[in-house]
């Protein structure tokens, strides 16, 4: 019974997310076939993004919403590779080779930054990232087509100036994905999209090995005894946001290549809180992530994207209600984690002080008869 | 950093600029403009490039189709004729953009393909 209590208990945000989608599938009236050829397709659209949080957790740092940085650069490389018309792969490689010095970059800046405001990694991420919404914005409105010259019409803005809200990726559509598309029934798999899903996870379990990766480990669990064992912390940890960083950049161009276009302004926001959302669902915590974590939580996010529009749609009878209904469950569950990770956090620390607390006043009384 | 490292990035550094360079030449895509304007035998057309999806020519009007690469790349379709062309072209180097008028076009021989400004540049 205890066993089961707590599984609940360190489960229970995976929990609420697979009855939510097991009661929506029903009611959304999709058929099996339809659920899991969607699913396989968001499947390779988005996992690798997810990937880009798992170093960051495992040092320390919490979710790093600063992610959002990497996909900056990421789209900044798309913008280019689309503005010169590179079409197919060579299209996304080379948005990949304009996007990585860039990511690296930004997580240095990132690392340093949330370096000097250790304990609150999560909440200055997230504002980093606002940061670089801005700067990004005045790069993309005003240096681009004024400095950096916009050489065709499709990207430039009407009136002459930035870069459209919107841009059309057709050139680079599918660059990755359909290489090689495998026809298995009424599923077309993209095979090395998935290679490339299968090399990332092996690098993680690979580093994750290595001296690098196990500082990163001793340094999220505790970084006063990793300092004390030589261990450079600040370095390790910049470490950790620059590879995040770039996973992030390279995610984002393989989530924008099978979308086939782009919110200029705004696709890179989605991605950070998408991620998170994902991950947290998955069952990891802002201390502990694995690569389990991210292939459940991105398999029960888009159940719940495929299926709650529909199912709320035919139980309120407004397909806006159900839009909303699965972004409202969706950021909800991620608040949620958050607070009950910090409740579980407070909670130990209480019964670690009431220990300490009980042991002590034995110890006093054991002293005191004698 | 020693030497051993140095040697490392230099090379790291050049073949990152090798992949961009070949990146960038062999992924250009350039615009291939189909013209049907001849409007003597009006008919409209399906042309095939390289084995993609066929784009539909409308009679009395040109289509532009990119291209990846100046390279060898094929083009079949159905000549008004009712002949099936199906041959291969090699890109102009140094073209920016090109021309095949559908007129030109007879069974058995190469298309001609002329360079030409693109139309937004024109």
């Amino acid at each position: 019974m205890r066993n089961v209590k707590s599984f609940v208990a360190d489960n229970i945000v995976t929990l609420i997310f697979l009855t939510i989608t097991i009661i929506a599938i029903p009611f959304s009236g999709l058929s099996g076939s339809y659920i899991i050829s969607n699913l396989i397709d968001r499947f390779a659209r988005s996992s690798f993004l997810v990937f880009a949080l798992i170093l960051p957790i495992m040092a320390g740092m919490g979710i790093n919403f600063a992610m959002v940085l990497g996909a900056t650069a990421g789209q900044i490389g798309l913008i280019f590779a689309v503005d010169h018309n590179i079409m197919g792969t060579e299209g996304l490689i080379l948005a990949t080779l304009v996007g990585i010095p860039l990511s690296v970059g930004l997580g240095w800046f990132s690392g340093q930054v949330l370096n000097r405001a250790r304990g609150r990694e999560m909440v200055t991420g997230f504002i980093l990232g606002y940061f670089m919404d801005g700067i990004y914005q005045f790069f993309g409105l005003y240096i681009m087509g004024w400095l950096i010259p916009i050489r065709t019409a499709q990207v430039m803005q009407i009136d002459g100036g930035g870069v459209r809200n919107t841009l059309a990726l057709e050139s680079v559509r599918g660059g990755l994905d359909k290489i090689v598309s495998l026809k298995v029934g009424p599923f077309s798999i993209p095979v090395v999209t998935f290679a490339v899903i299968a090399v990332l996870c092996l690098f993680i379990i690979w580093f994750r090995r290595t001296k690098l990766g196990q500082d990163m480990r001793a340094i999220g669990q505790e970084q006063g005894i990793s300092h004390a064992a030589g261990i450079n912390v600040d370095r390790t940890r910049i470490l950790a946001i620059v590879i995040s960083t770039v996973l992030a950049c390279i995610g984002q161009i393989i989530y924008l290549q099978n979308l086939g276009n782009m919110f200029t302004y705004t696709s890179q926001r989605q991605a950070g809180y998408y991620a998170a959302a994902a991950i947290l669902v998955g069952g990891a915590t802002v201390s502990k992530a694995s690569i389990k974590n991210v292939f459940i939580g991105v398999f029960l996010v888009h159940a719940l994207y495929i299926t709650t529009p529909l199912a709320g749609k035919a139980l309120f009878k407004s397909a806006m209600v159900g839009q909303y209904m699965s972004d409202f469950i969706n950021y909800g569950i991620i608040a949620s984690a958050l607070v009950l990770h910090a409740w579980k956090n407070k909670r130990a620390a209480d019964l670690a002080r009431a220990g300490l607390r009980m042991s002590a006043e034995a110890q006093a009384a054991a002293g005191g008869v004698a | 950093m020693n030497l051993r490292s140095l040697v490392v990035k230099i090379t790291l550094a050049v073949v990152y600029l090798v992949l961009a360079v070949w990146a960038y030449g062999a992924g250009k895509g350039y615009p291939l403009y189909i013209d049907n304007t001849d409007l003597s035998k009006p008919t409209m057309l399906s042309v095939v490039i390289d084995g993609k999806s066929p784009v539909r020519v409308r009679e009395g009007a040109y289509t532009e189709i990119m291209v990846k690469g100046a390279r060898k790349h094929t083009i079949s379709l159905v000549l008004p004729s009712g002949a099936e062309y199906r041959e291969t072209f090699r890109f102009p180097a140094g073209a920016q953009a090109a021309e095949i008028r559908v007129p030109e076009l007879a069974p058995g021989s190469d298309p001609v393909v002329r360079p030409v400004l693109p139309r937004q540049d024109r």
